[in-house]
């Protein structure tokens, strides 16, 4: 298990590094100069050319990734050209917003889709089960940018329960954090929950079927049991890894909510750092997210093992 | 006599009413849609800082709120020679810088003027106030500004906020850090900036002249222009800084706000080639003069009246604007058009493309050139893009068509000059590549002119000039609209889209 770790570890070391060329190519492949956004449309020709070798994108492409690469190793991002701030700065102030949204999402998404899946698989083709699907069909469709105008119009404008847009502040005490997390967190998580509720039922529907659960139901187990400890265990392998799956779309679907609700994330940071070619920026940011990604992943494949005690087995086998 | 003296005593009361009726400690919460990048005068280059920065830090000179005259700010009086070189200021002697870290709120001199200035023409990425050639310090309050060339409209560029008197112990103090623990002469004190979300201010206790009415100053910065209607009809923001065509109406409708629209100082066109392609040809150009109802663009992006027809490049706001600009050029005549065409040799039909940014509003004009463009036997591709390919492609003259937008202040020089000066080929301005000498030459005469009726004659010669060239499709005006919260009292809005909460003769408050 040690060596596992180990080994999945070192893996990390040439996707970052593949991560950070892959952006770092697209950033000088896609048209609009970074100096001349910068500078804006009064800039002349002469301005934008004594710019572009102030920032050495008058160098060769490889040498720019080289001087790139040996900064990011001593830990220097460099500093954005929009904010004239550190890259990690900028990063790391808007981390806590992104991971506040997209775990309250998740978080969300796991409390109601779990359970609905369940009881959906339970009390399949009940009028339930159809209900459960409709609408967890409806939370997949629906375009979360749209959805998240419709809550702020009801819970805002119409009920005035909560907040329309913005952060709270811990300053203010807990509860102003939460209810202005509530509206893009239920936005955001919507659309996992439909995800995890659909997933849930066809895992749990396998699982039921098979013999062991039948020959439990046979022994004439408490149904509780059969249900959680024989079928849903089983069943939360493929959920455990959509729920690790969900976190990549969440984190893609928060630059969005980040902007229909004004928060202060990593999303809309992106945004905005790649429209006006702040490309240092987008490294920075981009890096940090592969990084956190991977490490989620990596979580997801440690809890598998703990799950599941035959993947925990087929680690010892790889020594 | 004795109605005299009710009368008296009615204004007197009313007055005293009135004047009770101003909150000494007013709150305002402001939403815009666009994110301040910086806080540094010299480093800005985006509406949304200057936005901010106004609060902060002061100029020479500066706009009234409608943007009709320059009044003194920070300079109490300037004398001007005659062949618009030297530019004399002399500086009012009670001005103090805020409290810093570096310096305890001292006295502003002349020298903080020249240093501000060098400072912005050698640290500024914008090259701004590059017309300067030097200044000088004549005494502790007067400062001598000799520029390059005679350039009259010079008034205006200090107006600028990027033209700030910033003290330099705390910029050299600060070094990079200055743009979070911002400096100036200001009315209000930065408290808090929580970037991509809100910016709060405070009222200076010590500002060096009439205080704002203002204690409490919030800047919430609500991307979409949607969900920021939705915060000013819940009351979360009292101004809100621009309002979508479609939403006007529900703003207005509610009882607690609002819309309020003031003609822009902006021009929104279709800017032809004239470096290479089809375009370059005089009789296409003609061609879609002829084909395009311009009157209609106006009416389908803007079906709530948020925009009006253009007709030349100089918006309305200006003081050079002329109302006879559509004489200039034949008007919309279809059959016209397609002989142009045949004469041109391309009776089997045209494909020409017009690039947009992700505006909506330049792409639905685009869309209605297309459909018009169509029936005359040319095919419109409409290409969309975000700004910084859009920039791109269209500054280096590659497209045959661009939507181009530009707003500044209301002195022709700000869209004749970017726009049709030959020295702005290569730039956003004039990515059409247009030359002609003659209007150079105009516009040149423009900028060495002292007086202002001499200088309308010029520009609007310049701009009849560039109406017969044909490069230049006028589309629309956009109007500025923002919403006001009822509570808000004494705010104008400003057609050059700042909002001034506290400004030479204004002084924004709540009841």
């Amino acid at each position: 298990m040690r060596k596992f770790l180990f080994r999945r570890l070192l893996q990390v070391i040439p996707t970052l590094f593949f991560v950070l060329l892959t952006v770092f190519l697209l950033m000088k492949l896609i048209p609009g100069d970074p100096a001349r956004v910068l500078l804006g449309p009064e800039a002349r020709p002469q301005d934008i050319e004594r710019f572009r070798s102030e920032l050495g994108l008058d160098e060769p492409v490889i040498t720019q990734f080289a001087i790139y690469i040996g900064r990011v190793f001593t830990g220097n991002f460099g500093r954005s050209l929009i904010y004239r701030q550190d890259v990690l700065t900028l990063v790391f102030d808007r981390i806590p917003t992104t991971l506040l949204l997209s775990f309250s999402a998740l978080f969300l998404a796991v409390i109601v889709g779990i359970p609905a899946g369940i009881l959906a698989a339970t009390k399949h083709n009940t009028f339930h089960d159809l209900s459960i699907t409709i609408l967890s069909l409806v939370g997949i469709s629906i375009p979360i940018f749209w959805f998240g105008m419709i809550l702020i119009v009801i819970f805002a404008l119409q009920l005035g329960w909560l907040p329309a847009v913005g952060m709270g502040r811990l300053s203010n005490g807990l509860w102003d954090v939460i209810r202005h997390i509530i509206l893009p967190s239920t936005a955001l998580g919507i659309l996992s929950m439909g995800t995890i509720t659909r997933f849930t039922r066809s895992s749990m529907l396998e699982v039921l079927r098979q013999d062991y659960v039948r020959t439990a139901k046979a022994k004439g187990l408490n149904r509780g049991l059969v249900l959680y400890r024989h079928a849903l265990r089983n069943a939360l392998v493929p959920i455990v890894t959509v729920v690790g799956l969900q976190l990549g779309s969440l984190l893609a679907g928060a630059v969005i909510t980040e902007t229909v609700f004004a928060l202060p994330g990593l999303g809309k940071l992106m945004v905005d750092a790649i429209l006006r070619r702040d490309f240092l920026l987008v490294q920075g940011e981009v890096l940090m997210i592969a990084f956190f990604y991977i490490l989620v992943n990596f979580l997801v494949d440690v809890l598998y093992a703990v799950l599941n005690p035959k993947i925990r087995s087929s680690y010892r086998g790889a020594q | 006599m004795r109605k005299r003296l009710l009368l008296t005593i009615l204004i007197t009361t009313l007055l005293f009413v009135s004047v009770l009726a101003v909150n000494p400690d007013s709150r305002i919460v402001v939403g815009t849609d666009q994110n301040p990048t910086t806080l540094d005068p010299a480093m800005y280059q985006d509406l949304a800082s200057s936005q901010v920065m106004r609060n902060m830090f002061e100029t020479l000179v500066a706009y009234t709120a409608d943007v009709s005259t320059i009044e003194p700010l920070i300079a109490e009086s300037w004398i001007i020679s005659d062949d618009l070189i030297e530019w004399t200021f002399k500086l009012k002697e009670n001005v103090f810088f805020q409290k810093g870290k570096f310096q305890n709120g001292r006295n502003v001199t002349a020298e903080d003027v020249r240093y501000s200035f060098v400072r912005a023409i050698e640290d500024s990425p914008m090259v701004r106030l590059y017309m300067i050639d030097r200044v000088e310090v004549i005494d502790k309050y007067t400062v001598n500004i000799v520029l390059q060339y005679p350039y009259a409209p010079f008034l205006t560029v200090l107006t600028d906020i990027g033209a700030s008197i910033v003290p330099k112990e705390e910029i050299e103090g600060w070094g990079e850090d200055f743009v979070l623990n911002p400096v100036g002469t200001g009315p209000f004190v930065m408290t808090e900036w929580v970037k991509d979300d809100r910016m709060t201010f405070e009222r200076y206790e010590d500002y060096w002249a009439e205080k704002p009415n203002v204690k409490h100053l919030t800047y919430k910065f609500i991307p979409d222009k949607a969900v920021l209607t939705l915060a000013l009809l819940s009351g979360a923001v009292d101004i809100s800084s621009d309002i979508l065509d479609q939403d006007i109406q529900k703003v207005k409708d509610n009882p607690n706000t609002e819309a309020v629209m003031v003609g822009g100082n902006n021009i929104y066109a279709a800017y032809m080639n004239s470096m290479r392609g089809p375009t370059t040809d005089p009789k296409v150009r003609e061609a879609i003069f002829k084909a395009i109802d311009v009157s209609q663009i106006a009416k389908v992006v803007f079906p709530n009246g948020s925009g009006v027809a253009a007709y030349g490049p100089i918006p309305p706001g200006s003081w050079a604007y002329n109302p006879n600009v559509k004489d200039f050029y034949t008007s919309y005549d279809p059959e016209g058009a397609k002989k142009l065409l045949k004469e041109a040799g391309y009776e089997n039909g045209l494909k020409l493309t017009i690039y947009t940014s992700d505006d909506p509003n330049r792409r639905k004009m685009a869309i209605v050139m297309q459909s018009m463009l169509k029936r005359v036997g040319i095919d419109l591709e409409v290409i969309s893009l975000e700004w910084g390919s859009f920039v791109g492609i269209t500054s280096t003259g590659d497209a045959d068509i661009y939507a181009i937008g530009w707003t500044w202040y209301p002195d022709p020089e700000f869209f004749m000059f970017y726009m049709f000066h030959s020295s702005r080929v290569g730039t956003y301005g004039n990515g059409g590549g247009y030359v002609n000498p003659e209007v150079d030459r105009f516009i040149e005469l423009g900028e060495s002119s002292a007086d202002q009726a001499e200088r309308i004659g010029f520009y609007r010669k310049a701009e009849e000039l560039v109406m017969q060239d044909r490069v230049f499709f006028p589309g629309y005006h956009k109007l500025v609209v923002m919403g006001v919260n009822n509570r808000v009292k004494g705010f104008t809005v400003s057609s050059d889209m700042t909002i001034r909460i506290f400004a030479p003769g204004t002084n924004v408050y709540t009841e």
